[in-house]
């Protein structure tokens, strides 16, 4: 089965007597969760109660926000979309905090990419930028990039990667990095600025990195993968990054690609980009910009799908969220869901529901459901129906 | 060397980070050499302050707060602190805590 715990999306699980197999912490984690139970202001019901709650608060909405969808199937977010256009609602999801914005230099093409099999068969220089896969993707390094021996890279990582991190402190990752490859610790302007500088043959508050193009030198191919902290590291100005691999690409191939996010958050992103020339956070009522983070501030209603806010965002949206109607789908027992009005459980992605999700690099997989429970596009389904 | 306290409120770079062992816990990864110029012992309560809002977490020492002061784990207690201009790194305010929070602590109050 296909694990979608993560956006590596690993596709050689096995589930067996009750046993997970192959799986890294994070998937055991999320195969296992807690299930959640149908509920109407925190008491037990049976699922069609929920749903026909849930379906009376949708249709009385008059100001609507859709949020999370990233841990659904691509078929669940195209009907969620669906939903917040007959509602004139907003929808947005993770992506708009997380890694959304190197997703859409990506759709826009301001920077070269490529898939994880071509890192796999023929990456030589490995850089983790702002990104720590040994606690985010736990799976990334061994199944994509550091460790297997492919295509033009038979020799593996003894001989034939060349592993560098660029962080401002010392992750799992970084140590890896300081053994047999490059660390460089520091601000992510500060580190652009070096590698600009060590390109002229000059030295800046960084030098180190001067090692790191001398390696990128030696290939054809290499890869910069881009995480959370290299994202808020640049302020939300990516012009002088997407300079530096423009650059870069003057002396070998680098290619960019975001690395630590959720299953499905790329399927999302794509989704709505085709749909509004928006990756995320739109109001289909004025067709402009607007985050989930400013929009719950004026809903009178929640509609969570496949996320948990209250658990990764500032608790002045888990305090408008107890405020207002939220209605909760999601497989596991969350903490927005002990603050919902109703909830209504679902089936993991790719457990008990099938369809296709977007891997990190933009592959699109097809899911190995092995059990036929509640689907998330069921559930949206009955709510467009009601609407 | 400053000696922090219950009284003493002290300034710290704060980093939030991935962490899948301890995302459900209150535990604050401490750099050794942080640790040393406030004195804070491996285990002791760690207040963390931002915002008008608080956390209590157990503070680890560990090398991979190497680089900074403080290294939270992604998830509720670092949402507590952080907002969205501040998501991955701010500057907070510690003292010494009593007991170490659980999530318990702050649903409950909803």
């Amino acid at each position: 089965m296909i694990c979608t715990g993560c956006s590596c999306l690993c596709d050689d699980i096995v589930i067996r007597d009750g046993k997970i197999f192959h799986a890294c912490r994070k998937g055991v984690k999320h195969l296992r969760a807690e299930k959640a139970t149908p509920s109407i202001n925190s008491k037990p019901v049976s699922i069609e109660e929920a749903l026909k709650a849930a379906g009376k608060i949708v249709k009385n909405a008059n100001n609507l926000v859709i949020f999370g969808l990233d841990t659904i199937p691509c078929e669940a977010q195209e009907k969620a979309i669906e939903l917040a256009e007959a509602k004139n609602a907003v929808i947005d999801d993770c992506s708009s905090f997380c890694l959304g914005d190197f997703v859409e230099l990506i759709l826009k093409k301001k920077v070269p990419t490529a898939t994880l099999d071509e890192v796999r068969d023929k990456a030589y220089v490995i850089l983790y930028w702002g990104s720590n896969p040994h606690q985010s993707l736990p799976r990334h390094m061994s199944r994509f990039t550091y460790y297997p021996r492919s295509g033009k890279r038979q020799r593996g990582y003894e001989e034939d990667r060349y592993l560098a991190v660029v962080d401002v402190r010392m992750s799992e990752t970084a140590k890896l990095a300081k053994k047999g490859g490059r660390f460089v610790m520091g601000n992510d302007l500060d580190v652009i600025d070096s590698f600009f500088k060590a390109m002229e043959g000059k030295a800046g508050k960084h030098p180190e990195v001067a090692a790191i193009l001398k390696e990128m030198q030696k290939a054809d191919f290499n890869v910069i993968f881009g995480g959370l902290g290299l994202r808020y590291g640049l302020k939300g100005d990516y012009s002088r990054f997407v300079e530096l691999i423009e650059k870069l690409n003057e002396i070998s191939r680098v290619v960019f690609i975001p690395a630590g996010f959720h299953a499905n958050m790329r399927g999302f992103n794509e989704l709505m980009f085709k749909k509004t020339g928006f990756i995320n956070a739109y109001d289909f009522s004025s067709g402009e910009r607007i985050t989930f983070g400013e929009a719950v501030k004026h809903a009178d209603t929640a509609l969570v799908i496949g996320s948990d806010p209250v658990k990764s965002l500032p608790p002045y949206i888990a305090a408008r969220l107890a405020e207002i109607n939220t209605v909760v789908v999601n497989p596991s027992q969350s903490l927005t869901a002990r603050i919902a009005k109703v909830v209504i459980p679902t089936s993991i992605s790719g457990v008990g529901q099938g369809g296709t999700m977007v891997r990190s690099d933009g592959l699109t997989v097809e899911l190995e459901p092995f059990e036929e429970s509640v689907s998330d596009a069921e559930v949206i389904i009955s709510l467009l129906e009601v609407v | 060397m400053l000696n922090f306290g219950k009284f003493l409120k002290m300034e710290a770079r704060v980093v939030v980070a991935r962490d899948v062992l301890n995302e459900e816990k209150a535990v604050a990864l401490v750099s050794k050499d942080f640790a040393e110029r406030v004195s804070l012992k491996n285990g002791q309560p760690l207040k963390i302050s931002r915002n008008k809002n608080s956390v209590t977490f157990r503070a680890v020492i560990s090398e991979f707060a190497e680089g900074t002061d403080i290294v939270i784990p992604a998830g509720f207690y670092a949402s507590q602190l952080a907002d969205f201009n501040a998501f991955k790194q701010f500057t907070a305010s510690i003292e010494v805590g009593d007991e170490v929070d659980t999530v318990d602590d702050f649903m409950n109050d909803r």
